[in-house]
């Protein structure tokens, strides 16, 4: 932990203020993979101007992680990375001029990105003693941490609080400030998944390949839909629709309420990422290198984009493009429309860091930690 | 293709270079190879392989120019298993993996990436130190795909369980049970089939499975690996096949494997056994009601242990059955009257040379109407083909081929002139020829890549019938039988179905053949009958319904069949009467039909970057081990140091570093120093190796305990193997070293300038049991010559000679007796040590001493308890076995006088644990003054270490 005035310099004048700052971050976070999608985890690319479509594989921005990448993605806030490093240590970078601004240390892997309530910068690990760290991002403090299951997936932070969901099947709600749990529930098999939130429900998919709808309030079973295969894809919420996939392929579309099956589709390969979603169409990464665009309403395939590559993140998706990082390192662009896929850039194979749209392109961060914006135009 | 010279021709050549190396003179330093005791077989690199790398997107494939094809189909079956497997692990490997193919089974045995030998059986290995996949291939492309994926499949679950073990922050060095391990392989890289069906069947109907609650009794069995796939394919049947991989990704969780079964599949291991234990039962037990034991429908002719390849022979107006059977840990031939009594030996193979190893589950044999039993074994660097006289109980000849590797399947003409068989080539590809050894013809019949075997000469001499993957689904490893006309060469269809059919036998009438088939889940007998007047694929009849399995079927001129049976773990030899006669009574499983047209397959190539100009070899080299060490020694008392050791990705090339100090207090630590560089060489049929060595420090002198000396020796040696065979070599070695000793006690000063030479003869060909050696021999002479070149202060010769012999009296118990012989003489000899629990029981350890010594011992071992362990509440631990011995040892150490003989009888007890430590223990009476006098009271011994 050190740096502490930048952290303090950095909100007084690259943001212009404090309360330039709050909006966003009661809004978003924009935790990977959340983008413009909130804690419902929408993969959805924001409008950016800039994203226009064409690419170039010129790399634009480039900076050197103090450690390795792993599965965690990074968490754009405003102008600020917050990149998690297999080391368990997470970088806050000002994406401007690459400047390290702070670092906040935790001792074991981070598997899941991080989550921003308010000030306080929400940290899950996996390792030893497993802790749950929270740190306050305006003082750089670290407010609390304390014990908790191995967190494989990202934490979800919904209306002013944070939830977790653990590899030995406990997911709880924290607030700011406070260590102790304000519920805990015991489902039944590990969690790898990251949960999502939409308004008064909490989605997490288990290894027993059950998905529970829970009260975000009380934590209470709202209701257990069992799709007989482990969900390692987090679902995602869209117009009150919860959409989880499964290892065997099968794709359920679920009421967000009252959990009632609204559509199903089987892939007939494994699903390990979740989907993005947009205008009422989900593009879901399959591990036969294929992505399928379906209905959300029905469930319906719409279109098949054929990578021949397994995938290695969720996909990002714009109005015209879609792009894809597979197993093998290659970024691909999709053209939704004419269907045709290009390579766009390529990083070492077994890069599995998720992509992040930024206001300068798309951040890409390959195994050693070596971070790079490539320019979307 | 031309014949190379018998065996016995090369024993001449041999002769005139023993004596030049004999007339050298010996240095006796540390042996060569992987051979570090004074005995040990060799393993000998019979092949210089020209080492080519072929690139690939994910691998380094290195291969040999003349399998350069073979590579190229198996660098596609390589990225093509990479594909699936990285799908079906959601993991990419970040590192090239170095693939290492051999174009058989004997040219992969010579392979130095692993320091031991490779027992039969063994389709390939990954070392997972360096990340090695070492593969041979077989002859069928099927096979070659297979063993690829199942070995990448381990390379997958390594690296992936060691990603997720980091990540967890948990030392990566706890593997899987062994029993997932190698069921994950085999569930990933193929599908079930009749040899896994078989074992289980029998397993189950037997009594003998093993749940996984207790699986440890049967660990590195293939009952083991197929029990682990069957468990796999139920997970995925009643669970879901994400399970599988869900268990490697939750392998964190727990140290204990049950608890991780339990989170991931819901359910504890009893509870697992119970579920799936029903579920086999379910499958497997309604197979009594429809199917038959084999010995409840054959007569048994030899009806335990491992028996096959039977053949029948005619003498007078006796029948008999000829078979090959390895029941005593020796292969060998056998032979048996059809009318009862007992078997005979006719050849104790694996001890000699030129019988050097039987392929049991291999080739057929085949005898001819003068009685001449043609078989094959592996001798020296190739298959040879042995002709033996059955009538006269005699060898008759053996032959041995240029560029045929391996041999199978002989079948003589009618007759008797002239011999069929397949051969797989250097190129990897398996082929049949035809042998006139008279005429020293070598003729060959088939020339493709698709994998032929199993010929057999029709009665009428005018075709030959034999099993191939040419045809229907051929990619897939399935086998049909063929007719090949060997007037025109026409090749025609016998059998096309999903299943295969493969050691098809002729009837004496020629209308009749017999083979077997997995048409119904496992090997079972089937006769087709031929008749060329019709253009059809024949009928097939199916003769047998077994349980298990049966094979290598022949026909007796009776109309009778022999064949080998698998049935409670036992192969036997078993007959079926009236076959000919009662043909009708069989059922018809296949009605004659027309072949369908089935087009030929091919396996693509992958020429990677190196299609213009294949990447040599060049080694490069990794660090091997790196460790540091404690011992303690008679002469060089306590030291403490480190070894690295690093080799080239063939293993061929290998460096040792050691240093170590002896310093017993600080002021000595720099005088102390020691270090030895060595470079051992394995890739020649003439392994060697030299170094040089700088060792420093106290050293104790054996005549007085409390004396001692400091010693600074530094100079080099060189040293080199000379395998004759596998079971004899001769050694020589060379070391030239500076020597200056400083005697404490008498203060006197001694320099010399060192010239040591030896040469040792060593044969062993003895056989390993638990705790030690249990039949065969060893042998070891040794002549060693040190002189001073510079002062004349040393001068001294030593003669070793030590003799074992182990005289085998049933299974597993034997009287095992040693005779040794060590003397040196001369200025400043070296001493040698008696006492202890490895040499004159009874006696304290290294309590006697001197230049000379003899020592004889005599021992009878046992067996006493199968197995040793615990059984607890949460599981068992399985110790080891118990063996017991009563022994007699007589011996003496003497300078210039001798003493009087002292001895030692008593009775002892030794724990083999985990297989990997012989725990002793000894209790007796000491004899002394030349076996006079008992002395009073017992002694008791407690130490380690395997028998001599």
């Amino acid at each position: 932990m050190r740096a502490l005035l930048p952290i303090i310099s950095f909100l007084l004048t690259a943001c212009g203020s404090v309360h330039h700052m709050e909006p966003l971050l009661s809004s978003g976070p924009w935790d990977w993979p959340q983008q413009g999608g909130g804690a419902e985890r929408h993969f959805v690319v924001p409008s950016f101007p800039s994203a226009s479509g064409r690419t170039t594989t010129q790399a634009t921005w480039e900076f050197s992680l103090d450690g390795t990448a792993g599965t965690a993605g990074p968490l754009l806030i405003g102008d600020v990375l917050l990149f998690p490093s297999v080391g368990g240590v997470v970088e806050a970078v000002r994406l401007s001029d690459a400047k390290t601004l702070a670092e906040f240390d935790c001792d074991w892997y981070i598997a899941g990105t991080p989550a921003l309530l308010g000030s306080s910068l929400f940290i899950a690990t996996i390792g030893g003693t497993s802790l749950l760290y929270c740190f306050d991002i305006t003082s750089g403090e670290l407010q609390w941490s304390r014990m908790f299951e191995a967190v494989h997936a990202a934490v979800c932070a919904h209306r002013h609080h944070v939830f977790v969901a653990g590899a030995r099947g406990t997911v709880a709600r924290f607030a700011p400030g406070d260590s102790v749990e304000i519920w805990k529930v015991q489902l039944t098999g590990p969690a790898r998944a990251a949960p999502a939130a939409s308004d008064t429900v909490l989605v997490v998919g288990t290894e027993t390949g059950d998905v529970f709808g829970l009260s975000t309030e009380t934590g209470r079973i709202l209701w257990r839909v069992p799709t007989f295969a482990a969900v390692q894809a987090g679902p995602v919420i869209a117009g009150g629709v919860v959409i989880a996939s499964n290892r065997k392929g099968i794709v359920h579309a679920l009421d967000l309420h009252s959990g009632t099956v609204v559509w199903t589709y089987e892939c007939g390969v494994p699903v390990y990422h979740s989907p993005a979603v947009r205008a009422g169409k989900l593009l879901l990464p399959v591990s036969s290198g294929d992505l399928l665009l379906l209905d959300l309403h029905d469930g319906r395939l719409l279109r098949t984009y054929t990578i021949n590559a397994l995938p290695g993140a969720s996909p990002l998706l714009s109005e015209m493009h879609a792009w894809q990082l597979a197993r093998n390192g290659n970024l691909y662009r999709v053209d939704v429309q004419s269907g045709d896929v290009h390579i766009v850039h390529k990083l070492p194979a077994g890069s599995e860091t998720p992509p992040v749209m930024t206001p300068a392109g798309i951040l890409l961060v390959d195994q050693d930690g070596e971070a790079i914006i490539v320019e979307v135009q | 293709m031309s014949l190379r010279r018998p065996w016995r021709n090369r024993s001449g050549l041999l002769l005139h270079i023993l004596f030049p190396v004999i007339l050298l003179l010996p240095v006796v330093t540390a042996p060569v190879s992987a051979q570090f005791l004074p005995f040990g077989r060799n393993k000998i690199a019979y092949t210089e392989f020209d080492w080519r790398i072929l690139r690939t997107e994910h691998f380094d494939i290195y291969y040999y120019p003349e399998m350069q094809e073979l590579a190229g189909r198996g660098a596609h079956f390589a990225e093509e298993s990479y594909l699936a497997l990285e799908r079906t692990f959601n993991f990419t490997i970040l590192h090239r993996i170095p693939l290492i193919f051999y174009s058989s089974s004997i040219h992969f045995q010579q392979t130095n990436v692993t320091p031991g030998f490779i027992p039969e059986g063994v389709g390939g290995f990954f070392e997972f130190l360096k990340g090695r996949v070492v593969i041979p291939s077989q002859g069928s492309m099927e096979q070659f795909r297979h063993v690829i994926k199942h070995e990448l499949v381990h390379v997958f679950m390594h690296n992936k369980l060691e990603h997720v073990l980091r990540k967890h922050g948990q030392r990566a060095d706890r593997y899987l049970p062994l029993w997932f391990v190698e069921g994950l392989a085999e569930y990933y890289s193929t599908a079930w089939d009749s040899q896994a069906e078989m074992v289980l069947r029998d397993a189950v109907l037997n009594g003998y499975f093993a749940p996984l609650s207790r699986i440890w009794a049967i660990s590195g069995s293939f009952l083991m690996y197929k029990e682990g796939q069957d468990a796999l394919e139920f997970i995925a049947r009643t669970m879901g096949e994400e399970k599988i991989i869900q268990l490697v990704d939750n392998f964190w969780m727990s140290e204990n494997f049950s608890e991780v079964m339990r989170w991931t599949l819901g359910m504890s291991v009893e509870e697992f056994d119970r579920a799936w234990v029903r579920d086999l039962k379910r499958r497997i037990y309604p197979l009594v009601e429809t199917h038959d034991r084999p010995s409840d429908v054959g007569h048994t002719i030899v009806p335990r242990g491992f028996n096959a390849k039977p053949v029948y022979f005619r003498r007078g107006d006796s029948s008999y059955v000829v078979y090959i059977a390895n029941n005593t840990g020796y292969g060998g031939l056998y032979m048996k009257s059809l009318s009862g009594g007992e078997e005979r030996r006719l050849i104790e193979g694996e001890k000699t040379d030129s019988f050097e190893t039987f392929h049991l589950f291999g080739p057929r044999m085949a005898v001819n109407i003068h009685g001449i039993l043609a078989f094959v074994t592996k001798s020296g660097e190739t298959d040879v083909l042995h002709l033996y006289d059955l009538n006269r109980e005699r060898l008759a000849g053996t032959l041995a081929f240029n560029d045929l590797v391996m041999i199978g399947s002989p079948s003589w003409s009618p007759d008797g002139d002239r011999i069929v068989f397949a051969a797989l080539n250097t190129e990897g590809e398996n082929d049949l020829y035809i042998l006139d050894p008279d005429a020293h013809t070598l003729q060959q019949l088939t020339a493709d890549f698709y994998d032929d075997r199993d010929p057999a000469w029709s009665p009428d001499g005018t075709r030959i019938v034999f099993s191939s993957d040419r045809g229907f689904l051929g990619a897939r490893g399935v086998h049909h039988l063929y007719l090949v006309d060997l007037e025109d060469g026409d090749i025609r269809s016998l059998t096309q179905d999903s299943c295969s059919f493969i050691s098809p036998s002729w009837s004496s009438d020629g209308r009749h053949v017999v083979c077997t088939s997995d048409r119904d889940g496992t090997h079972n007998l089937y006769v087709i009958t031929v008749d060329d007047e019709i253009p059809v694929l024949p009928p097939v009849r199916q003769v047998s319904h077994f349980t298990t399995a049966a094979f290598d079927p022949v026909w007796t001129p009776d109309g009778d069949l022999l064949y080998s049976a698998y049935d409670g773990f036992n192969f036997g030899i078993l007959g079926l009467r009236d076959v000919s006669a009662r043909l009708d009574s069989f059922q018809t499983v296949l009605e004659p039909r027309l072949p369908f047209r089935s087009e030929r397959w091919e396996v693509p190539q992958i020429e990677g970057e190196t299609a213009e100009s294949p990447l040599v070899y060049e080694k490069r080299y990794q660090v091997d081990i790196a460790q540091s060490a404690i011992s303690t020694d008679p002469v060089f008392g306590t030291l403490g140091g480190a070894v690295l050791s690093m080799s080239d990705v063939l293993g061929d090339d290998r460096y040792y570093f050691m240093i170590y100090n002896t310093a017993q207090t600080s002021s000595e630590f720099f005088s102390s120093f020691n270090f030895a560089i060595s470079r051992v060489s394995l890739g020649r049929t003439t392994p060697y190796s030299y170094g040089v060595f700088h060792y420093a420090g106290r050293r104790y002198d054996l005549l007085d305990p409390d004396l001692y000396f400091n010693e600074r020796a530094y100079g080099g040696y060189f040293a080199a193997a000379f395998p004759l065979s596998k079971f004899r070599r001769l050694e020589g070695s060379v070391s030239f070293s500076n020597s200056d000793k400083e005697s404490i006690a008498e203060i006197r000063q001694r320099k010399a300038l060192l010239l040591t030479n030896s040469v040792s003869y060593v044969k062993d060909n003895a056989l390993y049991y638990w705790t030690g050696p249990i039949d065969g021999n060893r042998f070891n002479l040794t002549l060693s010559y040190t002189t001073d070149l510079r002062y004349s202060n040393v001068n001294y010769y030593s003669v070793m000679v030590d003799y074992r012999r182990y005289f085998r009296l049933t299974l597993r118990s034997t009287i095992a007796s040693r005779f040794e012989f060590l003397y040196n003489h001369g200025k400043e000899a070296r001493r040698y040590f008696l006492g202890g629990s490895w040499d004159l029981r009874g006696w304290p350890r290294w309590s006697i001493r001197g230049t000379k010594r003899w020592l004889t011992s005599h021992e009878l071992r046992f067996p006493l308890l199968d197995r040793v362990g615990l059984d607890f509440p949460f599981g068992s631990i399985n110790l080891g076995i118990l063996r017991g011995a009563v022994f007699f040892d007589a011996g003496n150490s003497w300078d210039t006088e001798y003493g009087s003989t002292l001895g030692s009888v008593g009775t002892g007890l030794r724990l083999s644990l985990f297989g990997i430590l012989v725990l002793r223990y000894d209790i007796g009476k000491r004899i002394e003054n030349n076996f006079t006098r008992f002395q009073d009271g017992l002694f008791q011994q407690f130490f380690f270490g395997w028998d001599f």
